[in-house]
């Protein structure tokens, strides 16, 4: 394939930046919006944690926690840690399936915009009088509606998810269309590396549950702003309950596969060995896929609306998928050379504290357990350690990895460490204790608490642990300033990678490759390695 | 088996197969409610009836041709422009309709960009396609 | 009393094979990866590249087995729990279509029915063959009284979700509005539980106060006090949980 090129501007402006539809641009700033929206979304729990270390209340009051609470979860799911997957995709699959450009990048950019545009809504309402959302991230009618949560706040908290949701389908459907068509000449689908290969369940998911979203929340929007009774009737919130959790869980999935990637590529790299069990990890992706949009039942195993069974029979499913990833992510370790760089802490630190949120998860998959801790702090210590030890630590591993390739310049290393030794600690101290409280009765989403429970000495825990985390993040963010500003230059390869992201520069240029090296495998330049020196 | 799932569309139909197979079993099996059954129905449909189509369509079409150019398209103001029209337009709702007419105005801008977008992407394809054709000429 | 419902009980019988389970686990893994990431570390000085094995599929296809094996067993001490004599009933609406783990054929005939009706924030309980009503109003919380033996229960809500949970029985249901869920509870032994129920489904601003205690008593010694309530004695009431965290 050749291509000609024009050559770019000297120095794009910021509107050039912003209106640039190079997906490594897209990418980017998509990224860089979501990582804001983290920090912010954090600064918000830090709020509610230092509310929740005592009983009574002291820092806020209920009204301005159940606000905190739910625009804590939503920019956590549809600002940070959806928009964060589809940055990754859209940043690494077409470097890595040796592609030049995305198919469709207008809409790529207009899902950056639509974004931009949720993150505003949702964060306007704290200006209004009657306060911002304040139903839950998940907003149950009929809480949801107008006359449970009246006011322009949850109106624009509703329409900033409705665009949050666009957003994500637009995006996700250029990745799928890139993998399909523009894959390298000899990379078929089986040679595709392990991230792409994540990438690729993770927007089909996207397109096939977000609409759900989007549809739930305009048929609540209409119930809210015109004389429509949507969901009225005995079976309204139940079906809304369905419209929701029928997006509301694959997106978990959604924003955990492209970081188990990362992890895959980090452990490869690393170790200095290709992915091991590259077909089981393949066929365990497509049907961990598959099931993850058969279970969201299990968030309704209370309501009496469905049948139990089905879904704990689903959700029980899982672990084996689950247990083939965790042995090909092991057996990749298995009689390596392992340098242990920061990324690969965070590829092992993602499988130690992932691991807890998946047995805990498969524990509430039995219907009788989930009577007794759903809507319980054990929940909410189940579902952190999926997406903090999950998504969070993944999402680390990858920047680690993938920083130098970006921005052509490295991390400390040092600063690396700090920060994982650190977060390590507050990922326990902070999510632990919960698994606790919920199994003696504390329910979630409540600001004050008795102090006849006994409750007080394990949510202090719970607080002082979210400090430590806080600590560690600014530790990356004097890291990620730093190396921005002049941090040491990577070169093309400073890892000795193994897929073709590596054969380019570091940052790549505006059509990702000069020239594409010969695919045979999904670990191509390894290929190239051992026919080199032999 | 491996030469489906290396077709782009062979795993989006596999991964649609899957999708089938827990629809069944939930209405075969078990006693689902009728919402899982059509939201299921969606799942499986949707998937394998798009994979089967592109599967279809790949066949057709052969692999790409390697020769056609391409234009890249580098950066997109009408883009950004619509952006802001659909977040307008869904504020129109909350704000009143003044604000319905101010977003049409900007959609009106933004599709005429994207016209002069594409008809100078096209005007570069014939560029370069007159070019090569020079040189292949000589 | 031979109540035939225990919730607790079916809970504790899965926890006991769930949670051991999850712990073993755990333990593995983590050893394993502290193993791995010790044992394979790069030596200094060593630049050699590893020896290149990528995958076994034989073990591999094994320890699949293994996986699907164990969530087999999972999967059937959940069903043949939810299918005990237990709590659970389908639930009723106007348009029906509710779903329940037990069998109608098999669940219990408790004689006390009670109506459990959540409004925003508080619970009112109507014991319809006793003609007896306990309600809460604002700072204080109303008491559950209970016998000692199977009470079924209908849930409904006036206005949002609400969920009713009872910490110590291992159970909770939603109640919805327009719609009753049904489930019976064993009460085993007489007592007093202080602000022990609450509403498990965020329903809004005093989401956090929606409570009520739970007061079993023998199943005489309830006959005394519901004949009391329609006498006129007045019903027992406790302070809802305060801005400070107390009960005042």
């Amino acid at each position: 394939m050749t291509t000609v090129v024009r050559p770019p501007p000297s120095r794009p402006s910021v509107m050039g930046r912003l209106t640039s539809t190079d997906h490594k641009h897209v990418g980017l700033l998509t990224g860089a919006t979501a990582l804001a929206f983290f920090a912010i979304g954090g600064l918000i729990a830090m709020v509610m944690r230092t509310e929740l270390a005592q009983p009574g209340l002291q820092v806020v009051s209920d009204e301005t926690y159940n606000q905190l609470f739910t625009i804590h979860g939503s920019t956590m799911f549809y600002l940070f840690a959806s928009p964060m997957a589809m940055a990754f995709a859209l940043y690494l699959v077409p470097l890595q399936i040796g592609a030049s450009q995305i198919v469709w990048p207008r809409l790529a950019l207009l899902g950056l915009w639509l974004l931009l545009g949720a993150g505003v809504l949702m964060y306007t309402g704290f200006l209004l009088p009657g306060g911002a959302g304040k139903a839950g991230w998940f907003a149950f009618d009929p809480l949801s509606d107008d006359v449970g949560t009246p006011g322009t706040g949850q109106d624009l908290w509703t329409v900033s998810v409705i665009l949050a949701g666009l957003a994500g389908i637009l995006q996700a459907a250029c990745v799928l269309a890139t993998i399909v068509r523009r894959r390298a000449p000899r990379m078929t689908m089986l040679r595709m590396p392990v991230f792409s290969w994540s990438a690729l369940v993770s927007v089909l998911m996207v397109i096939t549950a977000y609409p759900a979203l989007v549809l739930a929340m305009t048929l609540l929007y209409i119930d809210r702003t015109t004389s429509a009774a949507v969901y009225d009737g005995a079976m309204g919130p139940i079906v809304y309950q369905h419209l929701f959790w029928f997006f509301g869980h694959p997106v978990v999935y959604i924003v955990f596969f492209p970081f188990l990637g990362a992890v895959a590529e980090a452990i490869a790299t690393n170790s200095g060995k290709r992915f091991f069990g590259y077909p089981f990890m393949v066929a365990s992706l497509l049907i961990f896929a598959a099931l993850s949009m058969a279970v969201w039942g299990h968030h309704m195993f209370t309501t009496s609306a469905i049948e139990n069974r089905y879904f704990a029979l689903t959700t029980t499913a899982i672990l084996v998928v689950a247990g083939i990833e965790y042995f090909d992510c092991m057996g990749t370790m298995w009689r390596a050379k392992i340098r242990m760089r920061t990324s690969m802490l965070f590829a092992i630190g993602f499988l130690a504290l992932f691991l807890i949120g998946g047995l805990t998860g498969i524990f509430v998959a039995s219907p009788p357990l989930d009577y007794h801790v759903h809507d319980t702090y054990f929940i909410v210590g189940h579902f952190h350690y999926t997406l903090f030890g999950g998504t969070v630590f993944g999402m680390f591993a990858g920047i680690y990895h993938w920083f130098p390739k970006v921005t052509g310049r490295l991390l400390d290393e040092r600063l690396g460490r700090a920060h994982f030794w650190l977060l390590v600690p507050g990922a326990l101290l902070t999510f632990i204790p919960m698994f606790l409280l919920g199994h003696d009765g504390m329910t979630r989403r409540i600001a004050n608490y008795g102090a006849d429970r006994g409750w007080q000495g394990l949510n202090t825990m719970s607080t002082i642990g979210s400090y430590v985390i806080a600590a560690s993040l600014l530790i990356f963010l004097v890291n990620l300033v730093r190396s921005l500003r002049g941090g040491p230059r990577a070169g093309d390869d400073p890892w000795e990678g193994q897929t073709l992201e590596w054969a380019t520069t570091s940052p790549p240029p505006p059509h990702n490759f000069d020239e594409l090296p010969p695919v045979r495998s999904y670990a191509p330049l390894m290929d190239l390695r051992e026919e080199r020196s032999s | 088996m491996k030469r489906i799932v290396a077709r782009g569309s062979g795993a989006v139909l596999v991964w649609g197969v899957n999708l089938t197979i827990l629809w069944i079993v939930a209405w075969a099996v078990f006693d689902v409610d009728a919402t899982t059954v059509v939201l299921g129905a969606w799942m499986a449909g949707s998937v394998v009836v798009w994979a089967a189509v592109t599967w279809w369509r790949e066949r057709r079409a052969g692999t790409p041709a390697d020769e056609q150019p391409l234009a890249v398209v580098d950066g997109s103001h009408a883009t950004a422009l619509l952006g802001v029209a659909i977040v307008a337009a869904l504020l129109a709702t909350q704000f009143g309709p003044w604000l319905a007419y101010v977003s049409a105005g900007l959609a009106l801008v933004a599709a005429g960009g994207l016209v002069r977008e594409r008809r100078a992407a096209r005007a570069s394809v014939e560029q370069v396609r007159a070019a090569c054709g020079e040189e292949r000429a000589t | 009393m031979n109540g035939t419902v225990d919730t607790a009980r079916d809970y504790q019988d899965l926890f006991d094979l769930y949670w051991p389970l999850a712990v073993g686990v755990l333990v593995i893994i983590w050893l394993a990866l502290l193993v791995l990431a010790v044992r394979f570390r790069r030596r200094d000085g060593d630049d050699e590249w590893p020896e290149q094995t990528s995958e076994r599929p034989r073990l591999e296809a094994s320890y699949v087995a293994l996986l699907a094996v164990i969530a087999a067993v999972l999967v059937f001490f959940t069903f043949s729990t939810m299918g005990r004599l237990t709590a659970d009933l389908p639930a009723e609406s106007a348009s029906t279509g509710g779903r329940s783990d037990a069998d109608p054929a098999k669940t219990p005939t408790p004689d006390v029915t009670i109506d459990v009706v959540g409004a925003r924030w508080n619970w009112r309980f109507r014991y319809r063959e006793l003609g007896v009503e306990q309600a809460g109003d604002g700072r204080s919380i109303p008491t559950l009284v209970v016998p000692v033996g199977d009470v079924r229960f209908r849930a409904t809500s006036v206005d949002v979700i609400h969920s009713f949970f009872v910490p110590y029985l291992r159970f909770k249901r939603d109640a919805f509005p327009k719609r009753w869920t049904n489930f019976t509870l064993g009460f085993r032994e007489p007592g007093f539980h202080r602000a022990e129920g609450r509403c498990a489904e965020f329903c809004g601003l005093r989401h956090a106060y929606m409570q009520f205690n739970v007061r079993v008593l023998e199943p005489e010694a309830f006959r005394r006090w519901a004949a009391a309530r329609r006498d006129g004695a007045p019903q027992e009431l406790t302070p809802a949980l305060d801005r400070d965290g107390r009960r005042r």
